[in-house]
């Protein structure tokens, strides 16, 4: 069938419905009788049986709700808490860094203070914080059910409670969460990742028998603070990124679509070009390291902001991809 | 409780056809739409009292319409499994041929197969006659997302008809009680 010819049935048929539509119309006084002859002088009773109808249809709806709906809600709250802890743990760990008697400090509040500890700190609190959040999360998302069913002594207040059901409360909540797991998490990876990678490289070019044992001793002589300082201003601009990329999802429904430049970033081009750039900026940081070995020559500043973006994008790309995968295939799951 | 009742009387006398017949379009039935807009009627009533401004009463009796009808659409499927037609309506009389008697079916059953918000926007926009504007207003939503809707749901309409309907114009047997 030709477009044309298709579209001309569409346009035609649209037109009967209408017209099917306004027939058999009867006068306005006809349909509505109770208004016009004050039948309604107590509805109460006719409330109470549509919100029992209503509030059964609800309580079918919720004991066949998909499990996927609950554990979307807790799982994206799980990633919110992990991407905060993360982020938490970066500014504490920069913190340590950026100054020598911090550093001291540390060391002597935390024995044996060294980079194996760390790692395992800021990985217990990221799996920690997940764990929690989903079992918080979980536990919301029950409470809102319930309240999504309940009733009360006002018929018409909880027709209007009912109304929605507890499908689209379960999708509302789903939506609420979806910024914040998408910017916290990613701000978290970009956070992380580049700081202690910065820490690795500084005990490697360290020399020195703390040094060999990885131990924060090794930097209380060393200015690694400043190169600390400039990776944060870095990394909170890749954030800043994060917090574009989680408002663009959360907006994502009334603009009909993400931008542009989101979609790309949903590729899965961005999954190798990370790849690339990472080993570019890990080459870069070697010949940085060999040459603070050799010679004692500190980085210039913005070899170390190209260095630092570099490696914030390395990460950036990929993660982004990921997350904004996860979230398409979760939305597949839901219909939403 | 009187006053109310005539203030209301006064706000629905000039939107009911319209409003009606849009309840109608988006059912499967006009019966279906009928109740419909009798349980968007009845949840009007009882929340007249938070209507500011009469001006905006038509915007908002048929934002409560749509509100009804999706709370429809969400029932269980059980409850959606079987679409009663029009025994009375479904037979061409002086009034109706034959063809625009298939037509409305053809349009309601694609109609059905749409989203609740492409069929709500389609409907309002190609048979209602309202302005994208107006139904941007209506769903709060930007006139890009009611655009890209009523693109979307006419594609979809296409591609419905092609399939189903392509080869003998007609909708299958199955698919209309009691038809001709």
């Amino acid at each position: 069938m030709s477009i044309d010819r298709t579209e001309r049935m569409i346009t035609g048929d649209l037109a009967a419905l209408s017209a099917d539509s306004r027939r058999g119309l009867r006068p306005f006084a006809e349909m509505m009788p109770s208004v016009s002859a004050g039948v309604y002088r107590d509805d109460r009773a006719s409330a109470e049986a549509a919100r029992n109808a209503r509030a059964d249809e609800c309580r079918r709806e919720l004991a066949l709700m998909p499990m996927a709906l609950a554990h979307t809600f807790a799982h994206r709250v799980g990633r919110a808490a992990a991407g905060g802890a993360a982020i938490a743990g970066s500014v504490v760990l920069a913190a340590v860094l950026s100054e020598a008697w911090l550093t001291r400090l540390a060391a002597e509040i935390v024995p044996g203070l060294g980079l194996p500890l760390i790692v395992a700190l800021l990985g217990g609190a990221v799996v920690l914080a997940y764990a929690l959040g989903t079992a918080i999360a979980e536990v919301v998302f029950a409470r809102r059910m319930e309240r999504a069913i309940a009733t009360s002594a006002d018929p018409h207040a909880d027709l209007e409670t009912l109304a929605a059901g507890p499908i689209a409360a379960g999708h509302e909540l789903v939506r609420k969460v979806d910024r914040w797991s998408i910017a916290l998490a990613l701000g978290g990876l970009i956070a992380v990742v580049p700081l202690v990678s910065y820490l690795a490289f500084a005990f490697a070019v360290i020399r020195s028998p703390a040094a060999e044992m990885l131990s924060v001793h090794a930097l209380e002589r060393v200015p690694v603070g400043y190169g600390v300082d400039v990776m944060m201003a870095v990394i909170a601009g890749g954030l800043a990124l994060a917090a574009l990329v989680a408002q663009a999802c959360d907006r994502e429904r009334t603009r009909a679509g993400l931008p542009a430049w989101v979609e790309r970033l949903g590729h899965w081009i961005m999954v190798p070009l990370g790849f690339v750039l990472g080993l570019v900026v890990l080459i870069a940081s070697l010949r940085m390291a060999r040459a603070f070995q050799l010679h004692g020559t500190q980085a210039a500043t913005s070899a170390l902001v190209l260095l630092t973006m570099g490696s914030v994008a390395s990460i950036f790309m990929p993660a982004a991809w990921a997350l904004l995968w996860w979230r398409r295939r979760e939305h597949a799951r839901l219909g939403l | 409780m009187e006053l109310t009742r005539a203030r209301f009387r006064r706000l629905i006398e000039p939107v009911h056809d319209g409003a009606l017949a849009f309840a109608r379009s988006l059912c499967r039935s006009s019966a279906d739409g009928d109740d419909l807009f009798q349980e968007a009627l009845v949840r009007a009533l009882a929340k007249l009292d938070g209507l500011r401004d009469d001006g905006a009463f038509r915007p908002w009796f048929y934002r409560v319409v749509v509100s009804v009808h999706r709370n429809r659409c969400r029932r269980p499927w059980w409850r959606r499994l079987v679409p009663f037609a029009d025994r009375d309506h479904d037979r061409a009389s002086g009034e109706r041929t034959e063809e625009s008697v298939a037509g409305a079916e053809r349009a309601r059953i694609a109609l059905a197969e749409l989203p609740a918000e492409q069929r709500e926007a389609l409907v309002l926009f190609e048979l209602e006659g309202w302005t994208v504007e107006e139904i941007a207003e209506l769903h709060a939503v930007s006139v890009s997302a009611i655009k890209s809707r009523l693109a979307r749901g006419r594609d979809r309409l296409r591609a419905i008809y092609v399939e189903r309907f392509a080869v003998d114009l007609t909708p299958r047997p199955s698919l209309v009680a009691g038809g001709s």
